[in-house]
């Protein structure tokens, strides 16, 4: 049981009046105390959207300091709240160690200048956060539109701890009030980043626009308050379906919702990656990468894995060799990218137990009596997927052979995040289907965890819809007809215009 | 020995099972049961055990599977049969592809490697669907098969047979029967005859309705003497919801598709389901109307005894039944349904006082019956273990100790009896019960795990199910 303090932080103030008590029997179990937010909701809630005022005194390069700045502060060797964080994690994530360790170290790299200018310029445009951009129209009209920002609540997810990095850039960059309700699973890492601020620059902008705070998820005391349109203007809630549909409740004309739903990803690997026993093994490395990386905690990550080997018998056997094969290179790959996760589901160890019996539908490969570290492929000896694949956790992965890796394009829907297709020829014939039926990003077999930055994100645009999209409509009498005016002198203006 | 089960069958040209000795030990008083000490007790189930395993492994292909998967082949002690036991979930390991697909050879194959009844000549090939296989191994086979109710996903099968019909209603019943210097009556053999009162559904292919025949035959007084809900609980319907939930977890919901009957059955059921409790509560009015100072043995979920002994009371209803009846109840707490004087309540509306109650599961064949106030009494019959939840490791067998429940239920007689169950629970090993009952005992407040291991207010951004039947009421639309 790890018992640790998890301070309220309100705008460049740290509040460590702590009052309650949480108790997460799950993971090993932990515990840790925090201020009653409820106490505090005065001063959480901003009042007025005048409040945003301030980033409007800073420009974008000073944004741009401001984070790389800290950036070089997160550094785990040096900065006691940063290693703090990475510790208490270890305790109760179920990310390994070594991953953990990684992402501490890494996560902070987004932050750097030119990644931060990346991101703004390709999903919004620096000069729309800058100033206003002006559009002439046809008609002799202009219209001036300027990104700004907005008083936002972000609800994070806690499995893997880039999320805190993730949102704080998304508020610096779009000049928004950012409140962060923490989740159970990561209560700490946000919190870290903000005292790092507070240390840094108590005073800027930047600063006193991150508020981090636990409540319970539902505790309506805290929630009914918050969320109003007097008080917040967008609410970007990650989740599961119990979550996103209780916040719902909660929307009203003025709240803008900014769905990042539950995910699941899905891998399509063409019958060429079969070709020979060497592009097996090869492909075997990339697709251990999908499963295993982040110990496969992620949204990102692979799961049902369709294998265009055939369903007859000899295709049923090279699909059981290639499963083999990414079984073992699962073992294989470096322990910063999967250590083996913590603490191994329960349930899932049950489901697979019970199928290890099955041999005529599923044939696993796992260490026997470890697969809670190494983890297990199954293979399908059907052409049909596990019938628990939302259980799919601990670096589990279910092959699926199929005699055409089109209809694989099937399983598609709405929460397919992201799609891992081999080859790269596949993922150019198959992306436009692909897209329509659900599939949110496709990416190259391998790199499901490191491909998700600087694109859109599960189909929407968070940065973008994030802003409030002003527009600012200039016309002149003298050359714009106005509704007051007679035909005449509508005819005038036209005769003007024409000389 | 063996000694045919009476009247547990209809179908005339199967031949039924006999009973062996040891699925006799139902039929034993609970003086015998309950007085013998430890070690008595603990060198009958180690004999009993032994006789089983060695039974039943040339016959059950899944056991011999484990056998070979353990390196376990020999039971030395009691404990050395944990490796060996099943998870519950192994009688849902089939993939519901199956059903989807109608390939009911393949389920029957599947099921046949859980019990010792010979299956292979059976003929689903007709079958299109569970109600119809299960109908047709009943017609072919002295199997017995029940389901459970599948809410959170699949159905999960148990391969009972004749025998273990008639020894699960034998146990159902026992917990009437007194220990020591206790009141209680002995039902079942058909001596005492009693009206069966039970406001849930007649029909069907769960435990109880598996059971029903049999109270006709052997309790009530004439088989219409037996009061139930007139409703058919069909195994493809209480499925649907589960079945189109894993269907949505593999992108699949496309490749559900209902026949016009199909979705014209599922409304109905529904619109069943929401009248039920209403049904349930205007039963027990008019029974008590109906059989006002009958013997009777009562029974149903305590929240519906609660309502119904509400609205009694306030008509001024009281002691309907005659002196001599019997109860039975359980369950119906969710949400905290019942209040405190429930069972205060239900008696001055029935005029029943002593009201039984079971501990079990369909995975158990065997009834562990209340004895102590809030104690559940194990019977020799049923070997108890404890594992750690997470770890499935055993715990120790002695003192008083909270574990995940396992058990070798040894009135198995066709199928293997080890079970590892998703309860959590209490034991109270070898405490001194108040009412004298030797025998380990089980607290009564008895929760599910899945909850508490998974832990809570977590967020996560990879998928999680949808737990609400939008899809299914989408379907039901078109």
């Amino acid at each position: 049981m790890t018992e640790f303090k998890v301070p309220l932080i309100i705008r460049g103030e740290v509040i460590e009046d702590y009052a309650v008590e949480f108790r997460n029997r799950g993971n090993g179990g932990h515990t840790f105390v925090t201020p009653s937010v409820e106490k505090y909701l005065h001063k959480l809630i901003a009042k007025s959207p005048l409040i945003l005022e301030d980033l409007y005194t800073i420009d974008f390069n000073e944004i741009c300091d401001y984070l790389d700045e800290l950036r070089r502060r997160l550094d785990l060797d040096t900065n006691s709240y940063w290693r703090e964080a990475f510790e208490i994690s270890c305790h109760f994530s179920n990310l390994s160690r070594s991953v953990l360790e990684a992402i501490y170290r890494n996560s902070p790299n987004a932050m750097a200048r030119d990644n931060v200018r990346q991101l703004a310029e390709g999903r919004i445009g620096v000069r729309f956060l800058e100033g206003w951009v002006r559009t002439e129209l046809r008609d002799g009209r202009a219209i001036e539109v300027r990104a700004v920002g907005s008083r936002s609540v972000h609800v994070i997810a806690g499995n893997v701890p880039v999320v805190p990095i993730s949102t704080l850039l998304r508020g610096a960059i779009t000049r928004s009030d950012v409140i962060v309700k923490v989740p159970s699973n990561d209560p700490i890492t946000m919190g870290a980043i903000a005292r790092t601020m507070i240390d840094m620059a108590p005073n800027h902008p930047i600063t006193r626009h991150l508020s981090v705070a636990y409540w319970k998820g539902g505790d309506e005391s805290v929630e009914e308050r918050i969320y109003q349109p007097q008080h917040i203007e967008r609410l970007v809630a990650w989740g599961g379906f119990a979550s996103i549909r209780h916040i719902t409740k909660y929307l009203q004309p003025g709240i803008d919702l900014i769905p990042l739903e539950p995910k699941s990803s899905t891998t399509l690997i063409g019958k060429e990656a079969l070709a020979d026993d060497k592009t097996m093994r090869e492909v075997a490395r990339r697709v251990a990468a999908d499963v295993g990386g982040y110990d496969q905690e992620a949204c990102t990550n692979a799961r049902v894995m369709f294998l265009e080997s055939g369903t007859d018998a000899a295709g049923i056997a090279l699909a059981n060799q290639f499963g083999q094969y990414v079984f073992q290179a699962v073992q294989d790959l470096p322990q910063t990218t999967s250590g083996g996760p913590v603490n191994f589901d329960p349930v899932l160890r049950v489901e697979l137990e019970s199928i290890m019996q099955q041999r005529d539908f599923y044939r696993i490969f796992t260490e026997k009596g470890r697969t809670e570290k190494t983890g297990a492929i199954i293979v399908s000896q059907v052409s049909e997927q596990v019938d628990f694949p939302s259980l799919l956790y601990g670096r589990v992965g279910n092959i699926v052979p199929v005699d055409r890796i089109d209809d694989a394009l099937d399983s598609f829907s709405a929460a397919t995040k992201a799609a891992g297709i081999y080859p790269d020829s596949l993922r150019s014939r198959l992306r436009d289907r692909g897209a329509l039926m659900g599939g949110q990003s496709f990416i190259p077999i391998g790199y499901a965890i490191s491909s998700s930055a600087g694109g859109p994100s599960d189909g929407i645009e968070p940065e973008r819809r994030m802003c409030r999209w002003v527009v600012d409509v200039r016309a002149d009498p003298a050359v714009v007809a106005g509704p007051w005016m007679h035909e005449e002198e509508i005819a005038a203006l036209k005769n003007t215009a024409v000389a | 020995m063996s000694v045919p089960v009476h009247g547990s069958e209809d179908a005339a040209d199967v031949e039924t099972i006999g009973r062996d000795d040891l699925s006799n030990m139902v039929d034993r008083s609970w003086d015998e049961l309950f007085g013998m000490d430890r070690i008595e007790r603990e060198e009958f189930q180690l004999r009993s055990l032994r006789c089983r395993f060695d039974e039943l492994l040339p016959k059950l292909s899944s056991l011999s599977l484990q056998v070979e998967d353990t390196g376990i082949s020999r039971i030395g002690k009691l404990e050395d049969v944990v490796p060996l036991l099943f998870h519950d979930s192994v009688y849902k390991s089939y993939p519901v592809s199956l059903i989807e697909k109608n390939q009911f050879g393949r389920m029957t194959k599947w099921l046949g490697g859980y019990t010792t009844v010979d299956l292979s000549n059976v003929d689903v090939g007709k079958c299109d669907g569970v109600d119809r296989w299960i109908d047709t191994l009943d017609a072919q086979s002295p199997l017995r098969v029940i389901h459970t109710s599948g809410t959170s996903g699949k159905l999960s099968f148990f391969p009972r047979s004749t025998v273990e019909i008639g020894s699960f209603f034998k146990s159902y019943l026992k917990v009437h029967e007194g220990f020591g210097a206790e009141p209680g009556v002995r039902l079942g053999d058909g001596q005492t005859r009693i009206i069966v009162v039970n406001p849930v559904p007649r029909y069907g292919r769960q435990i109880r309705h598996r059971c029903f025949p049999l109270m006709q035959k052997f309790v009530a007084p004439a088989p219409d003497q037996l009061y139930a809900l007139d409703y058919e609980v069909s195994a493809d319907l209480v499925s649907l919801s589960g079945r189109i939930r894993i269907a949505q977890a593999k992108g699949e919901l496309s490749r559900i598709t209902l026949s016009d009957s199909q979705r014209a059955a599922m409304v109905k059921y529904l619109a069943d389901l929401e009248r039920r409790p209403a049904d349930a509560a205007g039963f027990y009015q008019r029974i008590a109307t109906e059989l006002r100072g009958k013997r009777v043995m009562a029974g149903g979920f305590s929240n519906l005894l609660q309502d119904a002994a509400r609205t009694g009371l306030e008509r001024g209803m009281r002691n309907i039944f005659a002196p001599g009846s019997v109860g039975m109840t359980g369950g119906g707490n969710k949400d905290g349904a019942l209040l405190p004087n429930w069972l205060e309540l239900v008696r001055e509306f029935t005029g029943i006082r002593k009201w039984a109650m079971n501990y079990g599961m369909s995975e158990m064949i065997s009834m562990i019956p209340m004895g102590d106030e809030g104690w559940y009494h194990v019977p020799p019959y049923v070997i108890p273990f404890l594992l750690d939840p997470v770890s499935g490791t055993l715990l120790p067998r002695k003192g008083v100790v909270t574990g995940r429940l396992a058990f070798y239920d040894l009135l198995a007689q066709t199928n293997w009896g080890g079970i590892i169950s998703g309860d959590k629970v209490t034991i109270d090993w070898d405490g001194p019960s108040p009412s004298g009952r030797k025998a380990p005992r089980i607290q009564a407040d008895i929760t599910r795990y899945s909850a508490e291991i998974t832990g809570e207010d977590k967020v996560t951004c990879a998928a999680t199910p949808d737990q609400t039947d939008a899809a299914l009421q989408a379907l039901l639309a078109r």
